[in-house]
């Protein structure tokens, strides 16, 4: 995508937010005028002052232009607050409003996209860029205008005072302030290697001291006291040589402008002092404002690089909201109940190219069955229950609902069908009540009470209230219960079809009567596909499905494939009766 | 004297000089800086000196170039020290640097008490950030120092310079600066305050956006995606708030450092206006004044950040200070005797327990280290406590244990540690590559042996596969070694220092029934002489065993054959059942 175009799209993104703004944002930039006059004006006073009211032993007229003085710093703070509230508020309405509508949009997106990302470093990416974004309003916005406007105004004040002269200063400090950003953006690359020297420094006393059993036993500590200090010592190398570097050219810089910049003022007005032209206000005027605009000159030089970097995150945002919604989100087709089968007709599939996870699948489930997928882990059962759930989509064979292949299915009516119960269960940031409904408010508080008390999770009443908020990550409560509350979410959303995937934690035995308990409530009357880890639901079913290598190697009860299938057999053995399973 | 100034003083004492250089460098860049002003005064009164009286000189440019000379001069002096942040610089990194190692090296000799009590990320924080981020430890013992000395030197100068110039003026606009300044930190530390609360709030609402997603498999399973907006609604809008009240609260802060700048410029417009008109002062004077005053001030704002960085650097100090305190056992090895052979293990009258709770109380056990022994018992009966027990990892606390009859703290340590080969539960394995890994243990490389432990722990086929063989770097993560693979070759690594005694730490984990049953062929044929020590949880593990140690809820020991133990002990009966049909439950 050309670069041109990019901006004009990310214009057009921006553009409506700061058409409904604009009145304020004109406000705020007539307030920015107001300000950087203010830090014009000190130098002239002053110079009023030598220049006026002292050789004419005017008081009065001192006395005016200090209150004058007074006058404009007290308005003009009013009016620098106001115009960083108005602006920092307007960028941090717009980028709330992108983000709100981002989010809201990644959800309707293919789950496979989060598959490669761990989640919470996509959010703290999507964070940053929108932090940058806001940043484009709120200060950059603020210091850039602000920086030109008083650039503009220092250039107006000394070429009316001389124009002479004024034109050897601004070249002099241009010159000077584009090598001060060059050099900086040298700096900026030194000082990126000495970042990564330090995470270096980092991972290795990280390695180091989680692993110092084993270099005791192993009796290897002198060499990893040998590798930390190698590294930190290059470390702290340098970072010694990139300050040295870096304050020394700086001095340099300052010593250009405040000494030699300063001569040259002296020798350029001076002369015209004592012939009269020029009076001893215009030297303070120039000296003052030599020192002045040099820094706001160098931070413009640096803003236009933060510009270009927020555009690229703007551009990330953009590209990220403008991915495709799931694919068949917006097929017509549903059916009204679930009344046959579930069939996988010779279904093969692949999250990459080729390397398939399901081999040639068939399988039938009859409405009110319950079937158990079992098998070595990595064999596909679970990637079979994710296709029922339309999370992937299969590349050849045919899922076949009630006879209508799946994929012409409106997905989120066909998901509405569909109870999931996941082996981890993630909480989501709220109270118990928005965790089992799911932030769904047309289910009421009362049937989420209704269906903890199923459940046996009675201890969420203990905990306070159902308000109750879960602590990060659910650090407060166990993994049975939160099991328990997966089995509440499903009996609250009462679905046709139960798809779970048994967790293989083990738990105490008080949770595990509950959870054989609840699960036979959750399943009561429904159609039900379990991945099973427990004895009890092989046991029970209607139908064993026995994964290999991503192949179904046989189907029938326990006992029908206790006789005819040596490798279910072996499975059992060393699943269920023997240990760990990988 | 204070602790935490002592330890300071302690650490200067090691860079004697520097203090000296530092002392003098840090006057020498005040002087400079203050004496600018002066020059400029000098300079202003000169030229309204030789505009008014033009007729007495020819060429009144000539005492302007003079005077240049002088301003030139300085200016090149300014330039030496231009150099000073950047020599306290170096000194903070001297001083990070020495430090890190050296609590790096005090952990390296604690045991197993201290690496219970401390996670790694936080002794990892304490070597890294705390060390070296501003403004902790290291900035704080030499650039949080000497500024606040910088500054106090530079406040003496200015303030002098403005008495000598002078002392009324300085006397009526110094009078309101102490109320401004005493006002300017009530206001802005409370704002901090607040300020900081508010970023806690913002990071919080992050982490929950952060989970948010995590669980977009049930949400869209349950058709929720339009009603989880309401999630993001209620989130958002918190944020907003809290951010909103962020920026107030910066721009107050803004306006606040900016008044105080303000308010000192129009103090020396009114007294120092008032006098220039009446003439009791030359314009120089008024005009050095106005400078001066500005560059009293910043300077008069950094002095009480020591005291806010010193309680910062020193609560990290203490950080590091209880690293070394922290009391080790594992100078136990009193290097008296050798170790060249390895026949016997004995736990004799041992009684261990973590925090009062007694595990193993009089344990009296034998076992053979010829053997292969398998230890079995429900989680938390205290397997990996024998373990580490038998390593050397944790002391008893009281009675024996006894190898070759000798009591493990009379042994040579190194000798010790070098006779058992130890592969932990967790592989813990090295950034580098997979052959690093397997020689981390061992000098010198035996090719012939390299390749037979390859074999044993199964791992040749699998090397074969990779596209860089044994050359294959393991990251932090997203390799292609699975974690079976990493524990094998922990595995390797403890067989290639040709151990007398294995110790593993639970092997079912890392190995299929199949794999497991490869791996004690190819021991008998490679490794015959080496007694082993092993924790599993699987039933198959038995056939291997030439004897087992059971141990039951109580935390009683067992030993004897599969057969004895099935025969004699009802416990273990039990247990061998319930391993058997209870399926997950370990």
């Amino acid at each position: 995508m050309s670069k041109k175009l990019n901006i004009r799209q990310n214009y057009k993104l921006l553009q409506p937010y700061l058409w409904k703004e604009k009145k304020l944002l004109l406000f705020g930039l007539l307030l920015m005028i107001f300000v950087s006059l203010t830090h014009l004006i000190d130098p002239l006073i002053l110079a009023h002052i030598v220049d006026v009211s002292v050789p004419n032993k005017d008081l009065n007229d001192m006395y005016r232009y200090a209150f004058f003085f007074i006058g404009l710093i007290f308005v003009s703070g009013i009016a620098s607050y106001t115009q960083i509230i108005i602006l920092s508020k307007l960028g941090l309405k717009v980028i709330t409003d992108i983000k709100m509508k981002l989010f809201s949009h990644l959800m309707k997106i293919s789950v496979s996209f989060f598959d490669n990302r761990p989640v919470g470093d996509f959010i703290t990416k999507v964070e940053n860029d929108s932090e940058k974004v806001r940043f484009l309003f709120s200060e950059l916005s603020i210091r850039i205008i602000g920086n030109l406007l008083f650039f503009v105004g220092v250039i107006i004040v000394i070429t009316y005072k001389s124009p002479d002269v004024s034109v050897w200063i601004l070249l002099t400090i241009t010159i000077i302030a584009i090598a001060y950003n060059y050099f900086m953006r040298f700096m900026g690359k030194i000082f990126k290697r000495v970042r990564e020297k330090y995470s270096e420094v980092t991972a290795k006393i990280n390695e180091y001291v989680q692993g110092m059993h084993v270099i005791q036993t192993f009796h290897k500590e002198d060499e990893a006291i040998s590798i930390v200090e190698k590294t930190s010592a290059e470390k702290k190398l340098i970072e010694t040589k990139a300050s040295f570097l870096e304050y020394s050219v700086e001095g340099f810089f300052l010593f250009l402008i405040e000494y030699f910049m300063f001569i040259l003022v002296i020798v350029l007005i001076v002369p015209q002092i004592f012939d009269g032209t020029k009076s001893i206000g215009t030297l303070i005027i120039f000296s003052q404002y030599i020192n002045r605009i040099i820094w706001p000159l160098i931070q413009l030089l640096e803003n236009v690089m933060q510009i270009q970097k927020s555009m690229v995150s703007l551009t990330r945002i953009r590209e990220l909201s403008e991915l495709p919604v799931e694919d068949y989100y917006n097929n017509k087709l549903e059916i009204k109940s679930f009344e046959e089968e579930i069939e996988f007709k010779n279904v093969w599939f692949a999250y990459e190219a080729e390397n398939w996870i399901l081999k040639d699948v068939s399988f039938k489930v009859r409405k009110g069955e319950k079937v158990a997928l079992v098998g070595p882990s990595g064999s596909g059962k679970t990637t079979t229950i994710s296709l029922i759930c339309g999370f992937y989509k299969y590349q050849k064979g045919e899922i076949l609902i009630d006879g209508i292949p799946l994929n012409k299915l409106n997905i989120k009516k066909w998901r509405r069908k569909v109870g999931l119960i996941l082996q981890d269960v993630l909480l989501f940031p709220g109270n118990v009540i928005e965790n089992v409904r799911i932030y769904d408010d047309s289910i009421s508080a009362e049937q989420v009470m209704e269906s903890i008390k199923m459940v046996h999770a009675e201890k969420f009443f203990e905990m306070g209230s159902l308000q109750n908020i879960i602590a990060e990550r659910g650090q407060n409560i166990s993994q049975g219960e939160k099991q328990l509350l997966s089995f509440a979410r499903a009996l609250t959303f009462n679905p046709e079809i139960v798809i779970m995937d048994e967790a293989t934690s083990s738990i105490d035995t008080v949770t595990e009567r509950k959870i054989q308990d609840s699960m036979l409530k959750v399943l009561a009357g429904k159609t039900a596909m379990i991945v099973a880890h427990r004895l009890s639901s092989i046991i029970d079913a209607d139908n064993i499905i026995y994964f290999k290598d991503g192949q179904i190697k046989n189907q029938g009860t326990h006992t029908q494939l206790m006789t005819t299938s040596p490798d279910y057999q072996n499975l059992v053995n060393l699943q269920f009766m023997g240990g760990h399973d990988e | 004297m204070n602790k935490h100034l002592k330890w300071v003083i302690n650490e200067w004492k090691r860079y004697k000089s520097l203090v000296v250089i530092m002392f003098f460098l840090t006057i020498l860049t005040s002087f400079i800086s203050s004496v600018y002003p002066y020059l400029f005064k000098v300079l202003i009164d000169k030229i309204d000196f030789l505009q008014k009286n033009k007729a007495d000189y020819d060429e009144p440019m000539q005492e302007i170039y003079r005077f240049i000379w002088v301003i030139l001069g300085i200016g090149a002096v300014r330039l030496v020290t231009s150099i000073y942040p950047a020599v306290r610089a170096w000194i903070n990194m001297k001083f990070e640097h020495s430090l890190r190692m050296r609590y790096f090296t005090d952990i390296t000799e604690k045991d197993y008490k201290f690496f219970n009590k401390f996670r790694t990320g936080d002794l990892v924080t304490r070597l890294t950030n705390d060390l070296t981020d501003f403004p902790k430890i290291a900035w704080f013992l030499c650039s949080g120092i000497f500024r606040a000395f910088n500054s106090l030197v530079n406040i003496i100068f200015i303030m002098s310079m403005m008495f000598f110039l002078n002392w009324k003026l300085t006397l009526y606009s110094l009078t309101p600066l102490p109320v401004m300044i005493i006002v300017f930190y009530l206001v802005s530390t409370s704002l901090e305050k607040r300020y900081s609360k508010n970023q806690e709030a913002i990071s919080s609402i992050n982490s929950q956006l952060e989970l948010s997603f995590s669980g977009i498999k049930i949400i869209k399973a349950f058709d929720c995606e339009e009603k989880y907006n309401r999630f993001f609604d209620i989130a958002l809008e918190e944020r907003y708030n809290t951010e909103y009240s962020l920026i107030k609260l910066q721009a107050g802060l803004n306006l606040i450092y900016e008044y105080i700048g303000y308010l000192g410029q129009i103090a020396i417009l009114f007294f120092g206006g008032y006098m220039a008109v009446k003439g009791t002062i030359t314009i120089g004077t008024f005009l050095a004044f106005y400078t001066y005053l500005m560059m009293m001030i910043y300077p008069m704002l950094d002095l009480p950040q020591l005291f806010i960085s010193g309680k910062q650097a020193f609560v990290n100090i203490d950080r590091l200070e209880e690293i070394k305190n922290f009391p080790n056992e594992n100078q136990r090895f009193s290097n008296e005797v050798p170790v060249d052979r390895f026949d016997s293990l004995k736990f004799s009258d041992t009684s261990f327990g973590y925090q009062e709770k007694a595990l193993f109380t009089n344990l009296n056990l034998e076992i053979d280290s010829h053997k292969k022994t398998l230890l079995m018992g429900e989680v938390g009966c205290g397997k990996s406590t024998l373990i580490s027990l038998l390593t050397g990892l944790i002391k008893p606390d009281s009675g024996e244990i006894l190898i070759n009859n000798i009591n493990v703290d009379k042994l040579k340590r190194d000798d010790f540690l070098n006779s058992i080969g130890y592969v932990p539960q967790d592989p813990l394995l090295f950034s580098g590559t997979i052959h690093s890994n397997v020689t981390f243990g061992v000098k010198e490389i035996d090719q012939e042996l390299y390749r037979q432990v390859l074999e044993t722990s199964q791992l040749d086929n699998e090397i074969a596969g990779f596209e860089k063989r044994d050359k294959t770097i393991l990251g932090e993560k997203g390799t292609a070694v699975s974690g079976g693979q990493k524990q094998r070759i922990a595995i390797a690594r403890a067989l290639m220092r040709k151990p007398k005694f294995l110790i593993l730490d639970d092997i079912t984990s890392s190995l299929d029934a199949e794999n497991e049953r490869k791996l004690w062929v190819s021991m008998n044929k490679y490794f015959p002489e080496t007694g082993a020590l092993m924790v599993s949880h699987r039933i198959s593990t038995v056939a291997y065993a030439d004897e087992i140690i059971f141990i039951n809820k109580e935390h009683h020991c067992f030993k004897g054959t599969h057969l004895e133990l099935h025969r004699n002990n009802p416990q273990y009966r039990d247990f061998i059942q319930s391993q058997m049909t209870n399926g997950k439950k370990t």
